[in-house]
């Protein structure tokens, strides 16, 4: 039978509206004391209507507009574990010691004449408490007045039992949610704390480089000046030792100025990576190199081809200018003793951005070579000229944006740089 | 009779200033060698001999370093320029390798060269026949 299944009120049939209203009228006579009225004609489905009452698993009742109680089902009594003669017997006031609260649901329904549903309270019956969800109904007779209130509860302890500490997890959660927000605020804190102290680090470096390097410069500049200065005074009169002495010390000087010059270059780097990005045409960029450059591209014989698919890089112009420098002078400084040194520059477009392509015919590289070739102050070929900064310029320059570089050789062949170029937006 | 009648060094370097002075001396273009420390220093001395106008001997060439503690070398270019007592050329004699330095400096009008250290015996018979020409 699931007719009750529900909201009892919405779902019961009338079977049982029947009876309830049936046995709410011989109640009210029995508390009355009035057996002289006959109430039920029909005892048989009165029994029938009975059995179904006290089969529902939903607690039901039936108070007067006086509060009194006046009937309830088998339900009823196993939640209250007390017998049928002392529920029947005793007041409401002595069954709930809360018992005024509900009176007060109770008149509000009666003078409204509009149900209350879904009453969630906590209630106490002798050795325990409960939760109930009640619904509330005027209970009328015939003519349409209110005679009472018809009650449906349902026992929603160990669903409220559950709720509660599903609410206390959700809390628990909660908090924990906000200790590990803020020590992820207090963790990205100290990031960015480490993150600024590492660039005013880098920048107090880079501005001792610079200033290392103008202090470091000007002695020297001193020194070589005297020893032309030594060199004018002693012509003719040095012997061939003392004169090579002067010319080792020239040499030693030169060395240490260059040293000073490329330092300052990597910082100059540093100082350009902000540079604007521009649309740069680069058969302009490459015009401009082999004029810096004439004498060592006449001197070697170099060729230099290009083919670019894409002319014009939104990159800046000092950036790529540098990039493609470094690239070409390393190209011919690193060539073959066997060849004239051909170099192949081109472009493409990828999905990721602009390819630059630098290919040359030159010394090559072995894996080891290669592994080794972004090393500041790295050198790989002795018999070369070179300080060894070039090529990590460049890594800095493309990596700064984002962009990165590749490289493929083959031992005596020939040498390849990919070049990634992306703009900063 | 030398080319020069006083040349001013400017610089805080002094072993820079001796070499200079005595390359001068050596090629004997000047009458006169003057030195100052920095920028400041050297537009006193200008601004002395304008003064005394005719007293004292004025520079009539000045070869100008650019970082100088006091007043720095370019200073010293917009100080002269905003005066009007720059009368004589100034050739810039530098360690600096920064672009932007020689960017800065060679726009004055009065800057005839600009030449990176050590000075050389080469390097004065550089100037003096480029001023010879200009003039």
């Amino acid at each position: 039978m699931n007719i009750c299944v529900g909201n009892f009120l919405e779902g019961c049939n009338s079977i049982i509206k029947k009876y309830l209203y049936s046995t709410f009228q011989k109640a009210t006579m029995d508390r009355n004391s009035n057996p002289s009225v006959k109430l039920l004609a029909e005892e048989q489905n009165l029994d029938l209507y009975k059995r179904i009452f006290d089969l529902l698993p939903a607690i039901v009742f039936i108070k007067g507009r006086n509060n009194e109680l006046l009937k309830f089902n088998k339900a009823f009594e196993d939640f209250m574990r007390i017998s049928q003669e002392d529920l029947m017997t005793k007041t409401t006031a002595e069954l709930f010691p809360e018992a005024e609260k509900y009176a007060g649901d109770d008149m509000e329904v009666i003078e409204t004449a509009k149900p209350k549903l879904n009453i969630i309270e906590e209630v106490i019956v002798p050795g325990d408490v409960a939760w109930l969800k009640t619904d509330k109904v005027p209970l009328t007779n015939e003519k349409g007045e209110i005679i009472g209130v018809l009650g449906v509860s349902y026992e929603i302890t160990q669903q409220k039992t559950i709720q509660d500490k599903l609410a206390a997890a959700q809390e628990k959660l909660r908090r924990l949610n906000n200790e590990l927000e803020s020590r992820v605020k207090e963790r990205t804190k100290e990031l960015m704390r480490s993150n600024d102290e590492l660039k005013r680090i880098n920048t107090d470096l880079d501005n001792f480089i610079y200033i290392a390097s103008h202090d470091l410069k000007s002695p020297i500049d001193n020194i070589e000046g005297f020893i032309h200065l030594l060199k004018d005074s002693l012509a003719g009169k040095t012997t061939e030792e003392e004169e090579e002495f002067l010319d080792r010390m020239t040499t030693s000087v030169n060395r240490f100025r260059k040293t000073i010059i490329e330092l300052r270059r990597i910082t100059s780097v540093q100082r350009h990576l902000e540079d604007n990005v521009e649309d740069t045409n680069l058969d302009t960029v490459l015009e401009d190199i082999k004029t810096e450059i004439y004498y060592l591209i006449e001197n070697t014989g170099a060729t230099i081809n290009t083919s670019f698919q894409v002319p014009v890089v939104k990159y800046g112009i000092k950036n790529i200018k540098s990039i493609l420098y470094n690239l070409i002078t390393n190209a011919i400084k690193f060539r073959s003793p066997e060849r004239n040194p051909v170099i192949k520059i081109s472009t493409r477009e990828t999905k990721e951005g602009v390819l630059l392509i630098v290919e040359d015919n030159g010394l090559g590289l072995t894996p080891e070579e290669k592994n080794k070739l972004f090393i500041m102050f790295k050198r790989l070929h002795d018999h070369v000229e070179g300080t060894g900064v070039g090529l990590y310029i460049v890594k800095r320059i493309v990596e700064s944006t984002g962009g990165k570089i590749e490289v493929e050789s083959e031992k005596g062949k020939s040498t390849t740089f990919k070049v990634l170029l992306k703009s900063k937006q | 009779m030398s080319l020069f009648k006083k040349i001013l060094l400017v610089d805080d370097d002094e072993d820079s200033n001796f070499l200079t002075k005595r390359i001068i001396v050596r090629s004997n273009i000047a009458d006169e060698v003057a030195t100052a420390l920095n920028g400041k220093e050297a537009f006193e001395v200008v601004r002395k001999c304008k003064e005394k106008n005719g007293e004292q001997q004025c520079p009539d060439l000045v070869l100008l370093d650019i970082k100088m503690p006091v007043m720095n070398g370019i200073e010293f270019l917009q100080v002269c320029q905003a005066s009007n007592l720059c009368n004589f050329p100034v050739v810039i004699l530098t360690s600096s390798v920064d672009e932007t330095d020689k960017e800065v400096t060679t726009k004055f009008p009065f800057v005839k060269d600009y030449i990176n250290k050590p000075f050389t015996y080469e390097k004065m018979m550089n100037i003096k026949s480029k001023l010879s020409k200009d003039s």
